[in-house]
């Protein structure tokens, strides 16, 4: 019989445990309605500050899903979970010292060798560094566990890399906020401690100790968590192409010169680490990695054969391993496991198969349970055990713990585990005061994927001093040093932030001229509408486009195709697009700000593209909406960064786009031969395009001619839209990012320097365009070009990238 | 019998572009044990490295890392030893084969899992079954494996490289020495005996009459099982004992755990042409110094 699973809500008879009082009370405040307001809220709050999670195989993130409802913990009953998971951290730590050192627990007979040997995790051939310091090899330790009708229940060890930690810090910030009210009065345990005591640790009492977190890049399942942690824990975020061992120790690339590592937290499997060592065909790791390691130069944390404790095989030796490790009970007991390599276990599995999950202890590969089986498949499955008997675990299904979940239909007890978090402090651990719950949808999952929950532990905590920093603003640091990678992103979001900005402004001012002449179509007005289409080809680059159009053609669907089409080099959407994937390349760079804006650009820009047929005003609507987020975004990297090397390159790349797009607009709106009445209208657009209306009535009013407007917006160098001072601000940057300032840029300032607004106005007397200023722009385009490529070789030239060899046994 | 070889072993990397950093791990020093003695061993890359060390790994193999970073188009890893060889003839052994499997000895077990480059596959057991009937004295049934993978496959150089698996043995029919000594390791474990694969060198003689050529001698591979009381060395591309023809470079559970060479570089060219050249020169023990 299967019994009834324990409610952490609601006691046998029914009666709302103490702690869940106040969550109770918003439950029936609240109602179905309420409820779903609430789930509305976390949603909106996720995507405010781009909580996102990279499903394997999915071309794109996707937003985090969290319940609005937390997981409550009694702090009382807190504490013997916390040392229960503390224990199993230092028990594994220990374990792990001996595998890799004497291996006594082997030779002594309290574990069967192929529970290490033949488990993958196990790094053969690695021992322990002799006459280094005494050091862990554990740092961070994960345990999943469930709550079953006897009690709390260790469902797994997550030692290889564990995920989680920051989520957990995400769920609360989104939770405090949907709950608010509920989250003050509770006197709900922070999660900023534990985080605290991670840098702590990793800094050991030295303030010289330089510390990095190796993670395996932006596409990577958990990129957000990584980034937040990153910032959580100050430390800087770097790709195994940004790391280099040489003269026997681990360097980081930073721009113009290579700093010192002593420690690599990794987010990045053991396997990957080292393509000389490991895996090969990594592209993630640094080679060398593992030998710096074995020299002692380099602490990695965890330490790369700390995988082999995951090992589910391992768990029926724990309570011997504990009382002869560290002479003690084993606090928390782990869900049953048999390990089939053992005979008289396999017996056992053999027997009671259908009441059994059946485990590859092998990392990655799907538990079967042999309920679900036939007595073919049970057979075939038996046979698959006994031909490699070592490589199985079996284990009894946990009856998991329900709690309150808001679906559709309201609030419903759903099953819930929870992932909890020890990371080494001194001599002892320091467990994370919550952790992150989930809701298992499919039953047998990792968690990861499925619903999170926020995990409150509810109750002071006698021997904590008063709390420091708020959980709110824990990490607004941001790491020091910009990596090559870093560099490149920032320079590219400094240009596609301007490309959005100045392709917005191009597509409104078109979309009114088109407004207009459809109010009232005179020839004026369409001869203007027509020269501004085809330059807006031409500026976008996306020739031929209107120009291919017949004269009576409707020009809205090219039109809206350069405002949402997110895949179409030129348009508005794929600049929002690339925009979106440089700030999340760069996430711990920027402020949490950025991704409220971010968020809110791309609702506008897919709001258009689902409306059937957006008239003029949507657009224009629409466009200003995406302006003003531009212009948010422009303000908080203006006033919101510090201006080191990387904000440098991020305003450099803005200042490059901005003198490309005003010489682009000029070449492609006043070169040509005159158009008659229509190019009062289409000057009229230029200054509007290149947000110079106001400047340029109030000082050129009466000045007739293009010749003020080509001072205005080239020469003028107090004009923040003016070529000229895109130049002065690039020259600022230039001077402050190491190495010499490109010649492409001294010849753009000559260029620029030597040209006279009255005779670049001066119309050929035979064709009517004007050679002088086609001249003059086709030369500045060039030296711009040039300008981005001297910076991009300068500051984040690629690397060429490894390739592994391993020659043909030549045999005899 | 005592035989003592002065053993180079050239290594040489043509690249079709510019390499930048070369990254090496090399298994080329032979190993000290019992029956086996190095008095001089060093390996020496060109150009030059920038670093070079040596440690000796949990299998008690001398592992070597080096790091190259002057920009090169060609790399040369040259090792060079003089080892004493006292390999006694074994002692026949007569435990049989399922005796040997229940003592689950604690030193030789691991070498009984499976590998990352050996899993466990049902047509190596079958291909391992008939040598092994109930009883049969283990030296008597690694014996006959030996022999029966020479008989069954066909020696070709080239036909198979370094990412083979047994598989492509057991379904192409062709293979060299490593595919071998991989088939056998396999085969043993599949029947839970304890197996090892070794990497090193066998002397070639000349036939008779004629002067011994330089660097036709190449690196070989064969297995090693245990007995009980030890392990015993055979090779199955020759159909013979391992004796004091031999030279042991390194042991592991497959060819993963200890390539000759093996590394990274750092190009925007990664094609490669590769030679080696091998030469045993048997020396008068003296010369050991």
């Amino acid at each position: 019989m299967i019994p009834a699973p324990y409610d952490e809500m609601r006691d046998a008879a029914g009666t709302v445990r103490a702690p869940w009082t106040g969550l109770a009370g918003v439950l029936d405040g609240a109602g179905p309605a309420g409820l779903l307001a609430r789930r509305a809220d976390t949603l909106r709050l996720l995507a405010d500050d781009g909580v996102a999670y990279h499903p394997p195989g999915a071309e794109s993130e996707q937003l985090w899903e969290l319940d609005p409802l937390p997981l409550v913990l009694d702090g009382a009953e807190w504490a013997g979970l916390e040392r229960g998971v503390a224990q199993r951290a230092e028990l594994l730590d220990r374990l792990l010292a001996d595998l890799y050192g004497p291996r006594a627990t082997i030779t002594r007979g309290l574990l069967p060798v192929e529970v290490v040997d033949g488990h993958p995790g196990y790094l053969h051939g690695w021992r322990r560094p002799a006459g280094a310091p005494p050091r862990r090899e554990l740092f961070l330790s994960g345990a999943d566990l469930g709550r079953s009708p006897d009690g709390w229940t260790v469902l797994g060890d997550r030692v290889q890399a564990p995920s989680g930690a920051g989520y957990a810090m995400a769920n609360r910030r989104v939770v405090a906020r949907v709950l608010s009210a509920l989250h003050r009065r509770s006197r709900i345990r922070r999660l900023g401690p534990f985080f605290e005591a991670v840098r702590a640790g990793l800094q050991a009492g030295r303030d010289d100790r330089r510390i990095v977190l190796l993670h395996p890049g932006p596409d990577s399942e958990t990129a957000y968590e990584q980034a937040l942690l990153s910032s959580l824990l100050g430390l800087p975020l770097v790709l195994g192409s940004e790391l280099t061992v040489r003269d026997g120790r681990l360097w980081q690339h930073s721009l113009g010169r290579l700093d010192p590592v002593d420690v690599v937290l990794r987010r990045l499997d053991a396997d990957w680490c080292d393509p000389l060592d490991l895996r090969p065909d990594s592209r993630l790791g640094v080679p060398g990695l593992l030998e710096a390691a074995r020299l002692g130069t380099v602490t990695v944390l965890n330490g790369l054969g700390a995988g082999v404790a995951e090992n589910p095989g391992l768990q029926p030796f724990l309570p011997a391993l504990c009382r002869a490790l560290l002479d003690e009970d084993l606090l928390l007991p782990s869900v049953p496991t048999w390990w089939c390599g053992d005979p008289a276990s396999l017996a056992h599995v053999r027997a009671h198969l259908g009441e059994l999950v059946l485990t590859p202890v092998a990392p990655g590969r799907a538990p079967v349970r042999g309920a679900d089986l036939d007595p073919a498949a049970r057979a075939a499955l038996l046979a698959r055990i006994e031909a490699e008997p070592h490589a199985w675990a079996a284990q009894r299904e946990v009856v998991l713990s329900t709690a309150p979940v808001v679906t559709d239909a309201g609030a419903e007890p759903r099953a819930v585990t929870l992932r909890t978090f020890a990371v080494a402090s001194g001599e002892g651990w320091e467990v994370l005061d919550g952790g992150l719950g989930a809701v298992p949808t499919a039953g047998l999952d990792d968690g990861v994927a499925t619903l999170a929950k926020d995990v409150w532990v509810v109750g002071e905590r006698a021997d904590r001093a008063a709390p420091g920093v708020q959980d709110e603003v824990l990490g607004a640091a941001r790491p020091t040093g910009v990596s090559p990678r870093v560099a490149e992103d920032l320079f590219w979001l400094g240009r596609y932030a301007e490309r959005a900005e100045d392709t917005a402004r191009l597509l409104r001012a078109v979309t009114d001229r088109w407004a207009d002449f459809r109010t009232s179509p005179e020839p004026a007005g369409a001869g203007a509408l027509r020269a501004l289409l085809a330059a807006t080809s031409e500026i976008t680059r996306t020739t031929p486009g209107f120009a291919a159009l017949p004269a009576d053609e409707d020009p809205g669907p090219e039109l809206h195709s350069l405002l949402y089409d997110r895949n179409r080099p030129g348009a508005l959407g794929f600049a929002v697009h690339r925009l979106t994937r440089a700030a999340q390349a760069v996430r711990e760079q920027l402020s949490t700000d950025t991704w409220l804006v971010l968020g809110r650009l791309d609702t506008v820009l897919q709001r258009l593209a689902a409306a059937p047929e957006p008239d003029t005003g949507d657009v224009s609507e629409a466009l200003n909406r995406v302006l003003e987020g531009l212009l948010a975004l422009a303000g908080i990297t203006a006033e919101s960064l510090v201006r080191d090397d990387g904000w440098r390159l991020l305003d450099a790349g803005r200042r490059v786009e901005r003198a490309q797009h005003v010489v682009a607009l000029l070449a492609a709106t006043l070169c040509d031969a005159p158009r008659g009445p229509a190019d009062r209208l289409v000057v009229e657009s230029v200054t509007i395009v290149a947000e110079s209306v106001i400047t340029h009535r109030r000082r050129n009013a009466g000045r007739p001619g293009i010749a003020p407007l080509l001072e205005l917006l080239l020469a003028d160098r107090d004009n923040p839209r003016a070529v000229a001072h895109q130049l002065d601000r690039l020259a600022d940057d230039l001077a402050h990012l190491p190495g010499a300032v490109p010649a492409s840029f001294d010849a753009a300032v000559a260029r620029l320097a030597g040209a006279d607004p009255a005779a670049l106005a001066v119309r050929d007397t035979a064709d009517g365009t004007r050679p002088a200023l086609r001249a003059l722009l086709a030369g500045l385009g060039a030296d711009l070009d040039r300008l981005a490529e001297d910076v991009a070789a300068a500051h984040f030239a690629p690397r060429p990238g490894p390739h592994a060899y391993d020659p043909l046994l030549g045999a005899s | 019998m005592t035989s003592t070889y002065r053993v180079t072993h050239r290594t040489a990397y043509a690249y079709s572009g510019e390499v930048t950093t070369s990254f090496g791990r090399a298994h080329l020093l032979p190993r000290t044990q019992p029956d086996q003695r190095c008095s001089e061993a060093r390996v020496a890359v060109d150009p030059a490295p920038d670093e070079l060390h040596e440690h000796v790994d949990a299998f008690g193999n001398r592992s070597t890392y080096f790091c190259v970073r002057t920009p090169h188009r060609a790399l040369t890893v040259l090792a060079e030893s003089t080892v004493t060889v006292d390999r006694a003839v074994v002692p026949p052994a007569l435990r049989g084969w399922e005796e040997v499997r229940d003592r689950k000895d604690l030193d030789a077990r691991p070498f009984a899992l499976p590998s990352p480059r050996l899993p466990a596959q049902p047509a190596v057991a079958d291909y391992a079954a008939p040598s092994f009937p109930p009883g049969r004295p283990l030296g008597e049934a690694a014996a006959d494996l030996c022999r029966r993978i020479h008989d069954d496959f066909a020696y070709v150089t080239g036909s198979t490289t370094v990412r083979s698996t047994v598989t492509d043995l057991l379904t192409g029919g062709e293979g060299v020495c490593q595919d071998f000594a991989h088939l056998a390791v396999a085969a043993l474990r599949t029947r839970g005996l304890p197996a090892r694969y070794v990497s090193g060198y066998l002397e070639t003689r000349p036939p008779p009459g004629k002067p011994k050529l330089r660097g036709v001698d190449a690196s070989h591979a064969w297995f090693s099982v245990w007995t009980g009381d030890g392990w015993l060395d055979l090779d199955p591309t020759n159909d013979r004992v391992v004796d004091d023809s031999y030279v042991v470079l390194a042991h592991g559970r497959d060819y993963g755990d200890v390539p000759p060479l093996k590394g990274v570089i750092f190009a925007d060219s990664a094609r490669s042409t590769m030679a080696v050249a091998v030469d045993l020169e048997r020396v008068a023990p003296d010369a050991a110094g």
